[in-house]
């Protein structure tokens, strides 16, 4: 694990900076989404935009040596987007299906989804779909 | 406080990396949404063009029983707003495309030539034909360039082939249509899964009037006083080019609209038969107009200005598929996009030298008014609208109904972006009803927002509306219903003709394109 000094100014140890590379390929991952999500889908964009700015701030705090409030702040809101996407999908999805008024539930899950896994699975999504022309 | 030069540098890295980098990139979407929402057609002066007509197209070959056309989809210039050329995608290199017309019973045979850079998918709206030939939205004619994967042209099922054995080239398809169906309104279009609504906004639609001995002995007004107005709306980019707010305006790419159009693309720019505002000079008689609602998204609420004496001058005759069993006077029609009103006005109701224009009272600005029709000159009257017009038609009867269904429209949105049907988004492998072949059954229809609700193969009627009657416009027999935001529609509908699959949708093309769509598979 990243372990801060004492200070709460740490050194950057190794793992530090491939946890900042990782934070950093998760930003770009991020902005090469945005346009197109912003274009087509504001709000979704805008999460998207705060997961890049998120990911930028990781990145750096962690290459300069981080506070203990960034490393923990960064598995908090990380682990919290990887292991909340599949229930908060599935609570929503429910819950669409009984009410119209919770309709955006599923779509805010989405987001949620796709600040983690959304940039992979598009990918894979554009190989393996076999009806859309062009992809 | 004295800041380190590490501090600098890590403040640095902070604000480039963590707000920099990302609010430059934002930029890029956010001017576009920004000039999305600015774009604003070249004037021009309503009313000085004069209504062209689509010309009909003549077949390659007749055999007994059967017509050959050929038809090529290609790129080519228009004039459309005076002084400046546009880049149209149309059926023979026009928009609209040419009007197919047609005999009842006699097999109609369209050979579609796809030379343009995308692949096409042609939807006769309206007809009852066998799957292959209905323009499946996978059913792809693959382009000329070879631009496309071929392994996805014929990914419904069928083939190259035709029934009549024809085989088609790489970039041709045969589309076989039976006619086996009263006199009606029909139109062909685009339905290429992801990107109709570009390809019919790019010019993909054309008008294919089916007619028979019933419609021949009523004495309509017929010839030059048989007139068809395919309603348009579009917004053209300074140089005349249209502008269609696509994320990616290849359409070989990503599918779907820029935000500002998530709901529907609205012109604001109105065209009849491809003409902005045009006017048509008419004598002192009766005329029929068979009115398409060509847009991808408007709806029109027609009506006349000033009004005849006595009111009501829209006598309607005929509706999607059919003539109506009487004729019904509107002072106004209500239509949502693809819905086909057959109309008779009779300007010998006004004097020689008024004007008179149709309006859309929907609409705002510039797109309050449609066209000008100019009564000029005294002719003597030779037609008739009678009492009786389609006294046989056979209208599916609610009783008889076996099954009953319930659909949920529901668009996507600035939040999640995909439009569904009972909560799913279309997919081809997903059969979502299955009627038996000649059944009737009762569809009831819930929208969350103006949805017009298209059914392929399926003529119905509609029974409610809102728990209370239908509305003057759901009258006859249709193939589209519209829908208001929040209303509960219940229609009969049967399905009669062929067995397998086919879709239903929204015909919203945005909505569509975003996957309002769902099949059904006749059983």
């Amino acid at each position: 694990m990243m372990v801060a000094g004492r200070s709460g100014i740490g050194t950057p140890t190794a793992q530090h900076r491939v946890a900042a590379a990782l934070a950093f390929a998760s930003q770009l991952a991020h902005l090469w989404i945005l346009p197109e999500e912003f274009s087509a889908r504001p709000l979704v964009g805008t999460f998207v935009f705060l997961a890049a700015v998120f990911q930028g701030l990781l990145a750096a705090s962690l290459l300069f040596g981080p506070g203990r409030w960034a490393v923990r702040l960064g598995i908090l809101l990380n682990a919290t987007l990887v292991l909340a996407c599949q229930p908060v999908e599935k609570v929503g999805t429910e819950l669409v299906a009984t009410t119209n008024e919770a309709r955006n539930a599923p779509k805010m899950a989405y987001s949620a989804r796709f600040t983690v896994v959304g940039p992979v699975d598009d990918i894979r999504h554009a190989r393996s779909n076999p009806w859309r022309p062009g992809r | 406080m004295r800041i380190s030069r590490r501090k600098y540098l890590e403040l640095g890295a902070m604000l480039g990396v963590g707000l920099a980098l990302p609010m430059g990139t934002l930029s890029v979407p956010v001017s576009r949404l920004a000039a999305s929402a600015s774009v604003v057609s070249p004037p021009v002066e309503r009313f000085t063009v004069p209504l062209p007509v689509p010309p009909v197209l003549e077949p390659v070959r007749r055999e007994e029983g059967i017509d050959y056309y050929e038809i090529t989809q290609r790129v080519s210039n228009q004039e459309i707003l005076p002084g400046l050329k546009t880049e149209v995608w149309g059926y023979e290199g026009i928009f609209p495309g040419p009007t197919i017309e047609a005999r009842r019973r006699r097999k109609v045979v369209v050979r579609q030539i796809n030379e343009l850079p995308v692949p096409v998918a042609v939807h006769l709206h309206g007809g009852i034909m066998p799957p292959e030939s209905d323009g499946y939205p996978t059913d792809l004619v693959a382009p000329a360039n070879g631009a496309h994967d071929s392994s996805t042209v014929g990914a419904h099922g069928s083939s190259m082939h035709t029934d009549d054995g024809h085989e088609g080239a790489a970039n041709a398809r045969d589309y076989a249509y039976p006619n086996d169906q009263p006199a009606a309104t029909l139109w062909y279009h685009d339905h290429r899964m992801d990107f109709t609504g570009p390809q019919v906004y790019r010019g993909l639609a054309g008008l294919y009037l089916l007619r028979d001995e019933v419609e021949d002995d009523l004495h309509l007004p017929r010839g030059e006083r048989e007139v068809p107005l395919v309603i348009q709306d579009r917004t053209f980019e300074e140089d005349g080019s249209f502008y269609y707010p696509s994320l990616d305006p290849s359409l070989m790419g990503e599918h779907g609209t820029l935000a500002t159009a998530i709901n529907g693309v609205f012109g604001d720019t109105i065209l009849v038969n491809g003409a902005p505002w045009p006017y048509l000079e008419v004598s002192n008689t009766r005329y029929r107009f068979r009115m398409l609602n060509g847009s991808n998204a408007r709806f029109y609420d027609l009506a006349l200005d000033p009004p005849p004496p006595g009111g009501k001058p829209l006598v309607q005759v005929g509706s999607d598929v059919g003539l109506l069993d009487k004729p019904l006077a509107h002072n106004r029609l209500l239509g949502s996009p693809a819905e086909r009103f057959d109309v008779v006005v009779d300007f010998s109701r006004y004097e020689v030298g008024q004007e008179v224009t149709l309006k859309n009272l929907e609409g705002e600005g510039r797109t309050k008014e449609v066209m000008r029709f100019v009564i000029n000159r005294k002719e003597k009257e030779e037609s008739a609208v009678p009492e009786e017009l389609a006294s046989e038609l056979e209208v599916p009867d609610p009783n008889d109904a076996e099954v009953t269904r319930r659909f949920q429209f529901i668009a996507g949105g600035a939040w999640g972006g995909m439009s569904t049907i009972n909560f799913k988004v279309f997919d081809p492998e997903r059969v979502d009803a299955r009627p038996r072949l000649g059944a009737t059954e009762i569809w009831d229809l819930h929208a969350d927002q103006d949805h017009p609700i298209h059914l392929h193969l399926a003529h119905f009627r509609v029974v409610s509306r809102n728990g209370g009657p239908p509305a003057p416009y759901d009258v006859g027999l249709k193939d589209t219903v519209l829908m208001r935001a929040g209303d509960d529609v219940r229609i009969a509908a049967r399905f009669d003709g062929y067995r397998g699959k086919y879709v239903f949708h929204c015909h919203n093309l945005e909505h569509e394109d975003m996957m309002m769509m769902a099949n059904f598979e006749v059983v």
